[in-house]
């Protein structure tokens, strides 16, 4: 019985050793998104738009992840933006930290979508997955559909390049 | 070389028809009725519901965060607006097989947790969805009925406001305002808005 307390007592203290620390997810404005995206540099800006939820989506971030550890070195970024819910921050966060994925990640709050999703691309319908790419201060394309494979997301990547 | 005009034209009609297929109905379309299978078991068509002077069609599903944010909603239009004459008509158009949540089965069970007011339609073959051109859940399509012609009208595509995370803080109803202006006889103001939503799940 002793023995049984103890180990519950332990396991409080004791963090899973196979989810790796990474930066916590933050809020981030359509200001403070603009401002990171439409930099005046050589850097591409691979923007994903995704959910914990989307299925979709969580199935196609490890191509972001594989490709964001290729692209070492060189001026490509790649940055989450989640829709998750405010209340979901915290989730957020250890949601990418079990799937190992240690890229830049914003949870994006800007309001009546009505007004953003047209602010940033007029023909997107508001489905997610959807992908930005952004260099020189421009949007350089846009895709509101899911990548099937780590090569598709990365000739869209390279067609622009 | 005219075989391969006419082949060539063949093919732009072809594409142009695909094109047609993908934008659906908007504000000021007029729809064509369907028939589909509601959670009783009995078919449901918008001209079957009588005294209607409209329909606030809503594809949504069980499964989907911001669908689930919105029931609440959803059953608060109806329960307003059924007896001005725009009842809900929900439609769930996600394939099972990609969604397991959003089985026929599984429908009824959420409508009854939920103790939806209204008819809950599986779009099975995922016909209706494709005509309306609805992509995400929710998605309203706010449509008018001509009650001397019977023409069905869309007058209001998008969502139902613009806060989907919490309703007490959203500014703009925007279901809500295009029924107000249609009682009064006025244009609607804002007659598509767009929002995020979970895409409807196509069956491959």
């Amino acid at each position: 019985m002793r023995t049984l307390f103890t180990l519950i007592l332990l396991s409080f203290f004791l963090t899973p050793s196979d989810a790796q620390k990474r930066e916590s997810v933050d809020i981030y404005s359509l200001e403070q998104y603009k401002q990171r995206v439409l930099q005046d540099n050589d850097t591409l800006y691979v923007v994903n738009f995704w959910a914990t939820w989307c299925t979709p989506c969580v199935k196609e971030l490890p191509y972001f992840m594989q490709l964001s550890k290729e692209y070492a070195g060189k001026p490509v970024k790649f940055i989450l933006m989640s829709l998750d819910a405010h209340d979901k921050l915290a989730q957020t966060t250890t949601f990418l930290e079990k799937k190992k994925i240690n890229i830049e990640a914003h949870l994006f709050s800007a309001g009546d979508p009505n007004v953003w999703i047209n602010q940033l691309e007029p023909s997107w319908e508001g489905s997610i997955p959807a992908t930005f790419l952004y260099q020189k201060g421009s949007k350089l394309s846009f895709r509101e559909s899911y990548f099937s494979s780590k090569k598709e997301l990365e000739s869209f990547i390279n067609n622009h390049k | 070389m005219k075989k391969v005009l006419v082949t060539v034209i063949a093919l732009c009609a072809l594409v142009v028809n695909v094109f047609a297929q993908q934008e659906g109905y908007k504000p000021g379309a007029e729809i064509s009725d369907f028939k589909l299978r509601n959670i009783d078991g009995k078919n449901v068509s918008l001209s079957g519901m009588q005294d209607a002077k409209g329909y606030i069609i809503v594809f949504t599903c069980n499964h989907c965060p911001y669908a689930k944010a919105y029931e609440d909603r959803i059953i608060e239009l109806h329960k307003k607006y059924a007896p001005e004459g725009y009842p809900v008509v929900a439609i769930n158009s996600n394939d099972p097989k990609a969604e397991p949540q959003d089985s026929y089965a599984n429908m009824k069970v959420r409508a009854e947790q939920k103790k939806f007011p209204f008819v809950y339609l599986f779009d099975e073959n995922q016909e209706v969805a494709k005509k309306f051109g609805a992509v995400r859940t929710p998605h309203v399509f706010l449509v008018q009925k001509n009650l001397n012609t019977n023409k069905m009208i869309v007058r209001y595509v998008g969502a139902i406001d613009d806060n989907w995370e919490d309703a007490s803080a959203a500014k703009q109803q925007y279901v809500a305002a295009a029924i107000t202006s249609l009682n009064a006889g006025a244009e609607v103001a804002v007659q598509e808005t767009k929002a995020i939503g979970c895409t409807i799940k196509w069956k491959k």
